[in-house]
């Protein structure tokens, strides 16, 4: 006999584990550091064990998830003794550097990344677990807790300030990585 | 529909969620308008722009994910959430009650863990084996050699001990841990012996080797309850009251 905690366990290895990839990546660009960003993760992840028995199967378990990460982050950050690092470090770990052996492309990373770390903590948020997550906006405006309207509109804002800082500087060289910002942000009309 | 009107829906995420007459409406604007064709091609590369960025700077999650396992199993304190790093004077104190709290109660809550664990494997041996509850068991050697591969890798199960055969196999899970539970039989006799990874159970839920190598009880049910950790595996034998202990011995003496 599978007692139910053994059950649960199982359930929640394959349900819920998987995420955690997808929960750091979001919590990096929310704390602007790991070591915040995995703490943020291991509580999710702790609180979602204490949950489980409130989720229910066949629902989406990575909405689930994003809604306890995004209600701790409201939580805790908004609190005036919580240290807020709004500068995202800008150092690559090894793991990056295999990934982006190129140095150009490891330059183009971080440089869309501290675009993306200039938009306002909303419209970060709306960003990516609308186009990193794949997260349906309804969900969104499930997860943080306001209308799809003002989801929809904080979408529109982030891509539009995005567009505006990735725009290449008047006069820089036209190089390969000119060309692939070109490419998302030149003019309408183009 | 007008250029200005379609700006505000050409975001990949918004449109999608358009309803069927704005989405139609948009279509018919985008066939004739380049310049909105364009402008949704601009917010496609955007979007793999930012999806490319976030990804490839994702960092590895192997560290973490044993973090969570280890924490969920409550094996390991949980490290504290960035907000506590400012407040560890207050937080130091606080440990430190609950540390001189903890020291009080530790030998009730060994016990009780130990007795829950007896306690769960009792209780699947009686469901199992003595009431024959249908379960899907496995019997095929291979396979049974499979699951040892899957729940305690490494361990060399014997095929037979103190004269019972190795007869059949399955998983199922005590306390947190998942277990292989094998039955041993002869005739009418049968005992349950459960593997676990000493790691995936509560600290002090079997008695070390410096402490007491085996422990014997003779429960409610009849049966008697056996059990020991030995290098990072748990066991524990359920079954007659001659018969456990003597399977527990040679099972200390094999693994």
């Amino acid at each position: 006999m599978i007692t139910p905690d053994g059950h649960r366990r199982v359930r929640f290895e394959q349900e819920a584990m998987q995420y955690v990839c997808a929960l750091l990546r979001t919590a990096r660009r929310l704390c602007g550091n790991r070591e915040s960003a995995e703490d943020l993760v291991q509580e999710t992840m702790l609180r979602a064990w204490k949950a489980f028995d409130q989720y229910q199967e066949q629902t989406n378990c990575k909405a689930w998830l994003f809604t306890i990460l995004m209600n701790l982050w409201n939580e805790h950050h908004r609190k005036p003794w919580v240290r807020h690092e709004a500068a995202v470090q800008d150092d690559f770990e090894p793991d990056q550097q295999a990934v982006a052996s190129n140095s150009d492309d490891r330059v183009f990373i971080h440089e869309v990344l501290a675009c993306i770390d200039r938009l306002t903590e909303d419209q970060r948020a709306v960003l990516l677990l609308s186009v990193v997550e794949g997260l349906a906006l309804r969900e969104i405006a499930e997860i943080l807790q306001v209308p799809i309207g003002t989801v929809m509109s904080r979408l529109g804002r982030a891509r539009a300030a995005l567009r505006e800082y990735l725009r290449p500087s008047p006069g820089a060289l036209a190089g390969a990585r000119e060309r692939r910002l070109c490419d998302a942000v030149k003019p309408k009309g183009y | 529909m007008r250029c200005r009107e379609a700006e505000g829906l050409l975001a990949p995420q918004i449109s999608e969620s358009l309803d069927a007459a704005t989405q139609r409406d948009l279509a018919l604007h985008l066939d004739t308008c380049a310049a909105c064709r364009a402008r949704l091609q601009q917010e496609y590369e955007l979007d793999r722009l930012v999806m490319a960025a976030v990804t490839q700077e994702a960092p590895a999650t192997d560290d973490l994910v044993a973090r969570i396992e280890h924490a969920i199993e409550g094996t390991r304190r949980p490290r504290p959430f960035f907000f506590l790093q400012r407040r560890w004077p207050a937080f130091a104190g606080a440990a430190a009650v609950i540390l001189l709290v903890a020291m009080a109660v530790s030998r009730f809550t060994a016990a009780n863990s130990m007795h829950l664990l007896c306690q769960d494997a009792v209780d699947d041996h009686h469901t199992e084996v003595v009431l024959h509850e249908p379960r899907h068991w496995h019997t095929n050697s291979s396979d049974i050699a499979d699951l040892v591969r899957r729940t305690v890798p490494g361990t060399q199960v014997p095929q037979t001990v103190a004269g019972l055969s190795l007869q059949k196999a399955r998983i199922c899970g005590l306390l947190q841990a998942t277990a292989l539970h094998l039955v041993y039989g002869k005739g009418s006799q049968q005992v349950s012996v459960f593997f676990m990874l000493q790691r995936e159970l509560p600290s002090d839920s079997l008695p070390s080797q410096a402490a007491a190598n085996r422990l014997h009880e003779e429960t409610d049910s009849g049966v008697a309850v056996a059990s020991f950790a030995q290098d990072g595996m748990g066991v524990v034998v359920v079954g007659g009251p001659e018969i456990a202990p003597r399977v527990a011995d040679q099972l200390a003496l094999s693994l």
